[in-house]
């Protein structure tokens, strides 16, 4: 887990699990093109290959670890090793009733990062039967803080009076 | 059993599939899981966990249906147990507890008990003093068994084990004992044979048959012999005397030896996994006599291992061996020789049986033995023919009516006082030589009058109640003859 603590600066924007897939497969993309004869250098490697959110981050990584733009063997270690590391990066699963804003995103990001440490991502899904609140799972723990189950709480406990409430 | 959601909720904790290897399904998560608890799926499946590393977990799964990759699972905190009670008398069942056969619904008993425990301690336990009939002659003569004893059935295959051991379960639930037949991975149609068979002669009743088939999820395959010694248990408490067939041990080595190939233990001998014996041993122990709250009551377990080319001295067969109080060898020679039970009686043992014998019993034993073991030395002198000597050829020729009085047939269920009898009378030479067939013949009149006629019973009865071996044949030399004559009348010889 440390070691991903390395490439943290550079990976600072990914938040979400699908960004990790995304990141992941894109290394890929680099990986596959890096050894093909016609390619003069890095720089053009990356240019063809990935977009410019993962050319700004595996830019920064190569000047970081003063990579030489035809240290094509260096690259291929510096990004197979990245491509380990994010399969250690820990997973906070939350099932929402709404679609979060890039806003709200964020502050969950911040928040589990301040109290749960780095070097872990979201995995956000939608869920409109759970009405509000978030499902929570981290670490094999689960945690329904949900208003579907406050309310079936509620159903259960106070049956007698909702009854009555009812009835009059 | 409660859904997926609600264990989800009580026990707050959830997994991930991460990697299905057929059997074997490794979770990450369920930070608190416990070896041997039973684990849900999202999917309604379940599972138990196998072991517990601190990355992942193993859990060995119950289900044919393939579980994906990313599926939820959730603890249940519950061991695993299965359904015990009087309801499962007369059922086909699979391991789980539930009714093989569709067509009649079983009404689940109320009581669960975990099919995997420890073995009672020697506070609870009793020596082994009750005989325990089998029905066949050599067994009960010469190799006597003990109730609460442990016995290996072994032999190649086709050599009658299964024959021998369906009379055995028709001889005990006869006498009022409950029989657990547990066929482990066993054909389909293997167990609806032995099921025809127990209710054509009407005994299916007392007796519950547990049956995983090869078709079966492995996992459920290795729970049979602790779900048929947990049922075992159960009457045992209940203070009745119970004969576990386990058929066959050989086989369910097999199949723990793929799971943990799967679970990447690593391999002993022969592959198998180091905790083999370790595995076998803790579900024998559970067998033997002990005191309960009702009574003495006992758990004889027969076990059953294949041996190849009859070979004894496999690894899960010598392992055997040394963990049941003995075993009767299936001879493929003798089989070959037409003999029925081609039980090798040289080759077999009974620890704890020859305790339970009479001194009448034991006397016989002695006689049956020694002779045994002089005539098979004397067969090496078959060859010289014409030249043997008389006594020489007095020997051979008692032996082979030996060996033919040991031949039953199929199905044939002699009871242990009729054996002594018709035993004694053989060796008291009241047949004076007659033709092994009349012989046979009329030792089967005798068996039908003894069941059928009280008087004769109650004679034959009373007649084994004689306290030595000598006596007994004094006894028969005047009233053998009238009772061969008597039998012989009645049906018309």
């Amino acid at each position: 887990m440390s070691s991903i603590l390395l490439y943290y600066d550079a990976l600072r924007d990914i938040k979400l699990i699908e960004q990790v897939e995304e990141f992941s497969s894109e290394i890929d993309n680099i990986l596959s093109s890096l050894f093909k004869v016609k390619n003069r250098n890095i720089e053009e490697i990356l240019d063809k290959t990935v977009g410019q959110k993962t050319l700004g981050i595996v830019k920064k990584l190569v000047q970081e670890n003063k990579i030489d733009s035809s240290d094509y063997n260096s690259l291929d270690k510096l990004l197979n090793g990245i491509k380990q590391d994010l399969k250690k990066i820990r997973i906070l699963k939350m099932s929402l009733a709404i679609d979060p804003t890039p806003e709200t995103i964020d502050r969950l990001f911040d928040w589990v990062k301040k109290n749960l440490g780095e070097g872990i991502v979201l995995d956000i899904d939608k869920d409109e039967s759970i009405l509000g609140g978030a499902i929570i799972s981290f670490d094999g723990i689960y945690n329904d803080l949900s208003l579907r189950k406050t309310l079936e709480g509620i159903f259960q406990t106070k049956k007698d009076e909702i009854m009555n409430f009812a009835k009059s | 059993m409660k859904d997926f959601t609600a264990y989800l909720n009580e026990t707050e904790e959830i997994g991930f599939v991460e990697q299905v290897a057929d059997v074997i399904i490794y979770v990450n998560g369920l930070p608190k899981v416990k070896p041997e608890e039973i684990v849900v799926f999202e999917t309604g499946e379940f599972g138990q966990v196998f072991s517990v590393a601190p990355n992942y977990v193993e859990i060995l799964v119950f289900s044919k249906k393939h579980i994906k990759q990313g599926t939820r699972v959730t603890r249940t905190n519950e061991a695993l147990r299965v359904p015990v009670g009087y309801e499962l008398l007369g059922r086909v069942i699979d391991p789980l507890g539930n009714s093989i056969n569709s067509m009649k619904p079983l009404k689940t008993p109320l009581q669960k008990r975990p099919i995997d425990i420890a073995a009672a301690g020697i506070v609870k336990r009793r020596s082994v003093t009750k005989p325990f009939e089998t029905g066949i002659l050599l067994v009960d003569l010469a190799i006597p068994l003990g109730h609460g004893q442990r016995e290996l059935i072994i032999g190649d295959r086709k050599t009658g084990k299964t024959s021998f051991l369906t009379r055995t379960i028709l001889n005990q639930t006869r006498r009022g004992n409950i029989c657990i037949y547990a066929a482990i991975g066993k054909k389909k149609l293997d167990v609806k044979r032995i099921e025809e068979f127990f209710a054509q002669n009407g005994v299916l009743d007392k007796m519950v048959i547990l049956a995983s088939n090869s078709e079966d999820p492995t996992g459920v395959i290795y729970l049979t012999p602790y779900t048929a010694m947990t049922i075992s248990e159960y009457f045992r408490d209940e203070g009745k005397d119970v004969l576990l067939v386990l058929d066959d041990l050989s086989s369910h080595a097999k199949f723990y030896r793929e799971i943990s190939l799967l679970g990447r233990r690593f391999p002993g001998r022969n592959s198998y996994p180091s905790d083999i014996f370790y595995a076998h041993a803790r579900l024998m122990e559970r067998a033997g006599n002990f005191i309960t709250d009702k009574g003495e009551a006992s758990i004889t377990c027969l076990t059953v291992a294949e041996a190849a080319a009859g070979d004894l001295s496999g690894y899960i067969e010598t392992n055997l061996m040394s963990m049941t109080d003995g075993h009767l060898y299936f001879d493929k020679d003798l089989f070959y020789l037409g003999r029925r039970p081609a039980i090798n009686p040289f080759l077999s043992v009974t620890r704890v049986g020859k305790q339970t014998q009479t001194q009448l019993r034991r006397d016989i034993n002695h006689e049956i033995m020694s002779f045994l073991s002089l005539y098979e030395k004397m067969q090496s002198f078959i060859h010289f023919g014409a030249e043997l000597n008389e006594s020489v050829k007095a020997t051979l020729a008692t032996g082979e009516m030996i060996i033919n009085f040991f031949n039953q047939a199929i199905n044939e269920v002699v009871p242990i006082n009729l054996q002594i009898i018709a035993f004694s009378m053989l060796w008291a030479n009241l047949w004076k030589r007659q033709d092994t067939a009349v012989i046979r013949k009329q030792l089967h009149q005798i068996l039908e009058a003894y069941n059928s006629d009280t008087k004769i019973r109650a004679r034959i009865d009373k007649l084994a109640e004689n306290d030595s071996f000598n006596k007994l044949l004094g006894v028969l030399k005047a009233e053998g003859p009238q009772i061969i004559k008597e039998v012989s009348q009645k049906y018309g010889n």
